[in-house]
C-alpha cells in the first residue's frame, strides 16, 4: 500500500497528538483507538517509522520497538505481550540462554514493563515466550530515566516456556527493532537540528545572527545531509527488509545522531551545557538508543564481517521501490 | 506417439481440406508442402532445430503453414500477441533467446520495434512456396511449440508444452467436444493465444479442417458461416455482440465452444433460441492446462430446464484428470489443483495449482471463485470477488459487474463494484445496490464503493482486467518493469560474455586510450537497445524513462563490468540537449550514446571555478552566429571531445549570471585549441581550452540568448543526480573486489562496514532521486545533498583501499596497485568539480535550512 505525502502528514499529526496526550502507560491502548493497527497491517513502514520518529523528536516513549520487532517476527500484536532485549554486552543478540534446569533471562525492557504479562525473548534456538511472573524487574535511571528502561532477570523453568520463533524469526525481529530504533534516532537528531537552527537564527553576536557565519553554517549542513542520508536509509531498510539493511539504517542514524548532538551542542555555546536548556536530554536518549540492540560501532564492524565472509556488497535498495 | 506423427497420419498424402478461406482451401497434403517450404525458409533464416521461431502474425493460412512448418521441422513456433506494446514483445523474445522475429507485413514497424529492443532482426515471409514435406521423428518430450500466457496481470509468461502433453490434449478433446474429417473449425480467439494456435493443433491433430480467423469481427462471423464451420469457439461477450447484431444465426456450427467468462442466462436463451440445433459447449482452462472441465450441452439443457444454478458452474472435471480443492476453507473454499498428463506446466508434485479458488459439489460440479490472486482481505477476512459479482448481477438495472479490492488504510482492503448498467443515463442509485446485497451476502462483503463504467476492461482473450480497475486507485508500480529489465540486460550480458568480458577491468592508459577502449561496449548497448532505452524516441532511443538506463548500467557494474566513460557525459550533457536544443539532440544523442562522438563542458575558467556567475569568455553576436573569445579549463574529456557546451557572456561584462548563454561549440572550428592538463592520477583528465575568434552559428544555441543560467542549472541537476546514481553503481564495485582480495588486514571489518554505510547513504539517497528525475520533475536544492553523500563516498572508497592493500598500494607496479592509486588521487576532485562541497554546504544551510545569505 502506497501513502501519499498529504495522507503521510496527517497520520504523523495524528500520531502525535496520541503520543502527546497520552500518559505513557496507556499510550498502547490510545494507539489502538487511533486506528494505528490496521495502519500497522496495511503499511508497517509508516505506522512504526511515523511512530518512532514522531516519538525519538518528542523524547517519548511507546511500544514502538517491542511491536516492530513482533511484527517483523510475524507475531501477533498484542497489548499484553512485550519483549526482553539483549542486554547491552557487545554486540549480545541473545536476552535467554539454556542452563540445567530452563531458561536464563537477562535483558533490558523498555515501555513494556508493567503492561505485559509475557516476555518474548531472544534465543540462540529462536524466539521465546516467558510468562512475567518468572522475571524480576528492576528500574534503570542511568543516563535517562524517561525512557522506561528497566533490566529483566530470571531462570523460567521450561515448561513454562513457548517457542514462538525459528532462528530466523529471531533474526527478523532484531532487524525489526533496529529499524525502529533507527526511526527513533533520526527523529531525535531531527529535533536537536531544528531547535539549533532556530537557536543559530535568534542568538546574535558581532552584530548579526550567528547562524550567518560560515563555519556554524557548514556544521549544520553536515548534520542536515547525515540526517537526511539516515532517514533515507531508514526508508531503504522497509523497503528491502534484511538484516544488513536494518543495520546499515541503525548505523546511520546513530552516527547521526551523534554528529548532531557534537555540532548542535558546539553551535549553541554554553547554554546547551546547563540543565535548564532542555538539550541534554536528546542526547542522553540517543546515547541509549544507540546502545539497544548494537551501537554503530558494533554493528559498523558486523557489517564489515558479514560482506567479507560473503565476499559480496549488497546492492539496496532496488531502484523504484521508494515511496 | 508426437503431434508429427499425428499429422502424418491425418494429413500428409490426404486430399481432404485441411485449410479453409474464402479464397483458396488447402488439401492437407497441400498444408503439408506449405509447411516443407515454410521449414525451407526457415534453414535459410538459419533457425536450427530445437530453436524458438517468433511469429509475430495473426491467424492466417500462411501463418499455420509457418508454425506447422517449425514444429514438423523440430522447431518451436512462438506466435506473439500482435497488441503486445513493444516492450513487452522484447521481454518475450529476449526470453526465447531470438535472433530473428517473423512478421507479416502489416506489423512491421512494431516488430522492428521489439526486435531492436531484443538485439534481434525482422524477417517478413513473402509468398511462402510449396516445399518437399518435411516431418521429422522428435523425442515426446521435446517442446511442441510456445504460447504467452495472456497475462491479466504482468508480463506474459512462456507455457511450452511438449509433443506428449499436446497429443494428451488432442486425447482430452476428442472426448470433451468430439469433432472429425468432417468438421471446420474457427475460432475467435488471437492466434498467440492458446484458445488460438493450441486450439488449431489439437483440431488438425483431431482430423478436422480449419478456418482461420485473424480477429474477431461480426463479417468474420458471417464469413466463417458461409465457408461452413461446424464447430465455432467465442466468449460470451462476442456472443452478446453478434445477438446484438442479430448475427449469429448468420452461421450454422454443430457446436459452439465457448470460454474465458461464465455465460449469463440470458444470453444463453437468447443464444439457444437462435441456434436451436447447437450444441453449446462451455470450456473452462488455461494456458498451462485445458480443458480443466467441461460444461456439456446436455448440462446447459438441463439449466435451462430450471437447473440456472449449472450456468454458475463450469461444469465437471475432463476425462482423465484428477482434480482437488487444496485447503479448503469452512465452505469448502480452495485453490483447484489438477493433475493430467494434458497439462502442460505443474509443480514438481505433477500438480497444477489453477490459481483460481474453487468448489466443487456433490455432483461434481465445479464452481468458481475468483482468482487467488484477486481475493480481498478486508480485515483479515476473506471475501471472493465472484461472490460479490454474483450477488450484484441479478439486479435489473446491471449489465455487467466487476468487484476487486482496493487499498484502505482501516481495513487493508475494502470492496469496490464496477458496474456496466443496463442504462447509462439512468444507473441504479449506490444505496440500492447496497441494499440489494445486504439480504444476499455477509454485510463485510457489500461494496463499500460502487462506480459506473461504460464497459469493462478485458485483454485480448476477454478476460477482465482487474488489475485495471483497481488502478483507477493505485499508482501504477514504476519498479516492476525495472526489474524485468535488469534481468533481461543481465541475461543479454551473458549470453555476450565471451565478446564482451574484456570490459570487465578498467582501461589503465591515458583518458583517449581509454575512451577507445569503451567504444566497442557503447556500441553494442546501443545497438542490443540497452542505451536505447529511456531517450526519446526522436533522438532515436525507444522511449521510457532513465531509470531503464539507470537500472542497466547498476546491473552492467553488478555483473563486473567498469562503468563506460562515454556514460557520465551523456546522462549529464543529453538531457540539456534535448530539452534546450532538440535540433542538435536529434543528431548528437544517438552519436555519443553509441560511443561515436566525445562531448565535453567548458564552464569553468581561471577566475570563474565555483563562482560561474563571474565567467568572462565572451561571445559577440556577427551575421548568422556568435564569435567567441577567451579561456575555458577544467573540461573533463576536453582533449579528445568533437563538441563542447560552453557557457559564454552575450551580455555586458558585470551582468553576471543573467548575461549568460550556452553554445554548441565544434571542438574542431577555426580558433579552438586545447591543452591538456596533466593530474595527479597519472593522466591529463581535463583539458584547458582556448578560443580565439571562434565562430559558431545560431543555430547551435542551447536555449535562448541570455538563458545561459538556467539551461546550466538544468544541467547540473544531472550532473549531481543521475551522475550520483552512476557513481554507486561503480562504487559498489570498487568495494566488491576489495572484500573478495584474498588478503585482508585484522581491521578490515571495520574499515569494510564504515565503506559499505557511505554506499548504503549514497544508494538510499541516490534511488528516490533518480526516480523523480525519471519523473521529469526537476530537482531542488535537496539535490546537493545527493553531491555531497557521492564525494564523501568517492573518497571513503578510497581511503579504506589505500588502508586495506597497504602497502602493495604504495609500493607495487602491479595493475591493481597503479589503479587504486589512480582512483584515489582521483577521489580528491570529487569535492571540488561540479560545485565545490563548500558551495554545496552553503546551499544546504541557506536553501534548506534558511540560514541567512551573506556574502
Amino acid at each position: 500500500m502506497m501513502i501519499d505525502r498529504d495522507e503521510l502528514a496527517l497520520v504523523r499529526a495524528s500520531l502525535r497528538h496520541v503520543l502527546h496526550r497520552s500518559e505513557a502507560a496507556d499510550l498502547t491502548a490510545a494507539l489502538v483507538s487511533s486506528g494505528w493497527v490496521e495502519l500497522l497491517v496495511a503499511d508497517p513502514a509508516v505506522a512504526i517509522g511515523v511512530l518512532a520518529e514522531e516519538q525519538g523528536s518528542a523524547l517519548l516513549a511507546s511500544p514502538v520497538v517491542d511491536v516492530a520487532m513482533l511484527h517483523a517476527a510475524d507475531l501477533d500484536i498484542d497489548p499484553t505481550v512485550a519483549v526482553v532485549l539483549p542486554p547491552l554486552r557487545g554486540g549480545e543478540p541473545m536476552s535467554a540462554h539454556g542452563v540445567a534446569d530452563g531458561w536464563a533471562v537477562d535483558g533490558m525492557v523498555l515501555a513494556g514493563y508493567g503492561r505485559a504479562d509475557r516476555f518474548v525473548v531472544t534465543a540462540l534456538t529462536g524466539l521465546l515466550m516467558v510468562p512475567a511472573g518468572g522475571l524480576t524487574f528492576a528500574p534503570v535511571a542511568g543516563g535517562d530515566a524517561g525512557l522506561g528502561l528497566h533490566r529483566a532477570n530470571g531462570v523460567v523453568p521450561s515448561s513454562d516456556i513457548e517457542v514462538v520463533g525459528d532462528e530466523a524469526a529471531r533474526a527478523a525481529a532484531i532487524a525489526g527493532g533496529r529499524r525502529a530504533l533507527a526511526g527513533e534516532l533520526v527523529g531525535g537528531a531531527g529535533q536537536m537540528l531544528a531547535n539549533t537552527v532556530a537557536y543559530v537564527l535568534q542568538r546574535h553576536q558581532y552584530g548579526r545572527a550567528i547562524g550567518s557565519f560560515q563555519a556554524v553554517k557548514h556544521q549544520l549542513a553536515d548534520v542536515h545531509v547525515a540526517i537526511t542520508a539516515a532517514r533515507s536509509g531508514v526508508a531503504a531498510a522497509w523497503q528491502h527488509p534484511d538484516p544488513v539493511t536494518a543495520m546499515a539504517a541503525k548505523c546511520l542514524a546513530g552516527r547521526a545522531h551523534q554528529l548532531a548532538s557534537t555540532h548542535c551542542h558546539q553551535v549553541h555555546g554554553g547554554i546547551a551545557f546547563t540543565t535548564e536548556h532542555g538539550f541534554h536530554r536528546w542526547i542522553r536518549r540517543g546515547q541509549l538508543l544507540d546502545s539497544l540492540l548494537g551501537t554503530s560501532a558494533h554493528l559498523t564492524d558486523e557489517i564489515g564481517r558479514h560482506l567479507i565472509s560473503s565476499a559480496a556488497v549488497p546492492r539496496v535498495p532496488a531502484l523504484g521501490n521508494e515511496r | 506417439m508426437t503431434w508429427n506423427q499425428l499429422f502424418r497420419d491425418r494429413w500428409v498424402g490426404s486430399d481432404r481440406p485441411a485449410i479453409v478461406t474464402a479464397d483458396f482451401t488447402w488439401t492437407g497434403d497441400e498444408l503439408a508442402r506449405r509447411a516443407g517450404g515454410a521449414a525451407a525458409w526457415l534453414d535459410g533464416l538459419g533457425f536450427e532445430r530445437g530453436s524458438f521461431v517468433p511469429l509475430l502474425m495473426d491467424e492466417s493460412a500462411e501463418a499455420i503453414a509457418l508454425a506447422v512448418g517449425a514444429t514438423l521441422s523440430g522447431r518451436i513456433p512462438a506466435p506473439l500477441g500482435t497488441k503486445m506494446p513493444a516492450a513487452d514483445l522484447a521481454v518475450a523474445l529476449r526470453g526465447l533467446d531470438a535472433r530473428v522475429v517473423i512478421a507479416e507485413e502489416r506489423l512491421a514497424d512494431l516488430a522492428c520495434q521489439a526486435a531492436s529492443l531484443a538485439a534481434a532482426t525482422v524477417a517478413v515471409p513473402g509468398a511462402l512456396p510449396v516445399g518437399p514435406i518435411m516431418c521429422i521423428d522428435v523425442d515426446e518430450d521435446s517442446p511442441a511449440l510456445v504460447i504467452h500466457t495472456s497475462g491479466t496481470t504482468g508480463a506474459p509468461k512462456a507455457i511450452i508444452p511438449s509433443h506428449r502433453q499436446l497429443v494428451a490434449r488432442v486425447g482430452v478433446y476428442s472426448a470433451t467436444l468430439p469433432l472429425g474429417a468432417a468438421d471446420r473449425y474457427c475460432s475467435a480467439s488471437p492466434f498467440a493465444h492458446t484458445a488460438g494456435i493450441t486450439m488449431t493443433y489439437t483440431v488438425l491433430g483431431l482430423g478436422a479442417a480449419v478456418i482461420p480467423q485473424d480477429w474477431f469481427s461480426i463479417d468474420k462471423w458471417r464469413e466463417a458461416g458461409r465457408l461452413g464451420m461446424t464447430c465455432g469457439l467465442l466468449v460470451p461477450t462476442m456472443i452478446d455482440m453478434l445477438l446484438e447484431a442479430d448475427a449469429l444465426a448468420d452461421a450454422h456450427p454443430r457446436f459452439l465452444q465457448y470460454g474465458a467468462a461464465p455465460i449469463h442466462p440470458d444470453t444463453l436463451a437468447a443464444a439457444l433460441r437462435a441456434l436451436p440445433d447447437t450444441q453449446f459447449v462451455q470450456i473452462f482452462g488455461q494456458t498451462e492446462v485445458s480443458p480443466i472441465s467441461c460444461l456439456s450441452h446436455q448440462d446447459h439443457l438441463l439449466a435451462l430446464d430450471g437447473r440456472l444454478d449449472l450456468l454458475r458452474t463450469v461444469g465437471r472435471v475432463v476425462p482423465g484428470a484428477e482434480l482437488r480443492v487444496e485447503n479448503p476453507d469452512g465452505n469448502g473454499i480452495g485453490e483447484l489443483a489438477i493433475r493430467s498428463p494434458h497439462t502442460f506446466a505443474a509443480d514438481a508434485d505433477g500438480w497444477r495449482r489453477t490459481g483460481d479458488f474453487g468448489r466443487v459439489d456433490d455432483d461434481g460440479f465445479i464452481t468458481l471463485h475468483g482468482r487467488t490472486n484477486d481475493r480481498i482481505i478486508r480485515g483479515g477476512e476473506n471475501i471472493y470477488p465472484v461472490e460479490v459479482e454474483q450477488s450484484l448481477i441479478g439486479h435489473p438495472g446491471i449489465r455487467e459487474v466487476a468487484v476487486v479490492g482496493i487499498p484502505d488504510r482501516r481495513w487493508g482492503e475494502i470492496v469496490k463494484a464496477v458496474v456496466v448498467p443496463e442504462d447509462s443515463d439512468e444507473p441504479p442509485p449506490i444505496a440500492e445496490l447496497q441494499q440489494y446485497v445486504r439480504d444476499r451476502i455477509a454485510r463485510f462483503k457489500i461494496p463499500a464503493v460502487v462506480e459506473f463504467a461504460a464497459e469493462l476492461p478485458r485483454n485480448a482473450s476477454g478476460k477482465v482486467m482487474r488489475r485495471e480497475l483497481r488502478a483507477t486507485d493505485q499508482q501504477p508500480d514504476p519498479s516492476a518493469f525495472l526489474e524485468q529489465t535488469a534481468l533481461a540486460f543481465r541475461a543479454w550480458l551473458a549470453a555476450h560474455d565471451a565478446e564482451l568480458s574484456v570490459h570487465r577491468s578498467e582501461c589503465l592508459g591515458d583518458l583517449p586510450e581509454a575512451l577507445l577502449a569503451d567504444r566497442p561496449i557503447m556500441q553494442r548497448l546501443w545497438d542490443g537497445g540497452w542505451m536505447r532505452l529511456g531517450w526519446p524516441v526522436d533522438v532515436g532511443g525507444l522511449g521510457g524513462s532513465t531509470a531503464h538506463r539507470a537500472v542497466v548500467m547498476d546491473a552492467l557494474a553488478t555483473e563486473g563490468y567498469a562503468v563506460p566513460a562515454f556514460y557520465g557525459p551523456v546522462e549529464i550533457i543529453a538531457p540539456m540537449l534535448i530539452r534546450y536544443a532538440p535540433h542538435l539532440a536529434i543528431t548528437h544523442v544517438a552519436a555519443s550514446a553509441r560511443g561515436d562522438e566525445v562531448w565535453c563542458q567548458g564552464f569553468s575558467e581561471p577566475d570563474a571555478g565555483s563562482d560561474l556567475g563571474s565567467l568572462r569568455t565572451r561571445a559577440v553576436e556577427v551575421e548568422g552566429g556568435f564569435v567567441i573569445t577567451g579561456q575555458k579549463m577544467w573540461s573533463s574529456n576536453g582533449q579528445v571531445a568533437q563538441w563542447c557546451c560552453l557557457l559564454a557572456r552575450t551580455g555586458e561584462p558585470g551582468s553576471g549570471y543573467r548575461g549568460l548563454t550556452m553554445f554548441w561549440v565544434d571542438m574542431h572550428a577555426a580558433g579552438v585549441s586545447v591543452v591538456p592538463t596533466r593530474c595527479e592520477s597519472g593522466r591529463a583528465e581535463t583539458a584547458e581550452i582556448f578560443l580565439d575568434g571562434v565562430f559558431v552559428p545560431t543555430t547551435h544555441l542551447i536555449g535562448p540568448l541570455g538563458g545561459g543560467w538556467s539551461v546550466v542549472m538544468y544541467l547540473l541537476q544531472f550532473e549531481r543526480g543521475a551522475y550520483a546514481w552512476e557513481r554507486q553503481a561503480d562504487l559498489h564495485g570498487q568495494l566488491q573486489s576489495l572484500v573478495a582480495h584474498p588478503t585482508l588486514p585484522t581491521n578490515a571489518v571495520s574499515l569494510v562496514g564504515e565503506a559499505y554505510l557511505s554506499l548504503f547513504a549514497l544508494r538510499s539517497q541516490a534511488a528516490p532521486t533518480l526516480m523523480t528525475l525519471a519523473g521529469g520533475t526537476d530537482l531542488g536544492p535537496e539535490i546537493s545533498v545527493d553531491k555531497l553523500l557521492m564525494s564523501a563516498a568517492e573518497r571513503k572508497i578510497a581511503d579504506v583501499a589505500r588502508q586495506l592493500l597497504w602497502p602493495a598500494l604504495e609500493l607495487d607496479d602491479t595493475d591493481e596497485a597503479v589503479l587504486w592509486r589512480r582512483r584515489w588521487a582521483y577521489s580528491r576532485i570529487t569535492t571540488i568539480y561540479g560545485g565545490a562541497a563548500e558551495v554545496q554546504r552553503d546551499l544546504v544551510a541557506e536553501r534548506l535550512l534558511g540560514l541567512p545569505r551573506v556574502r
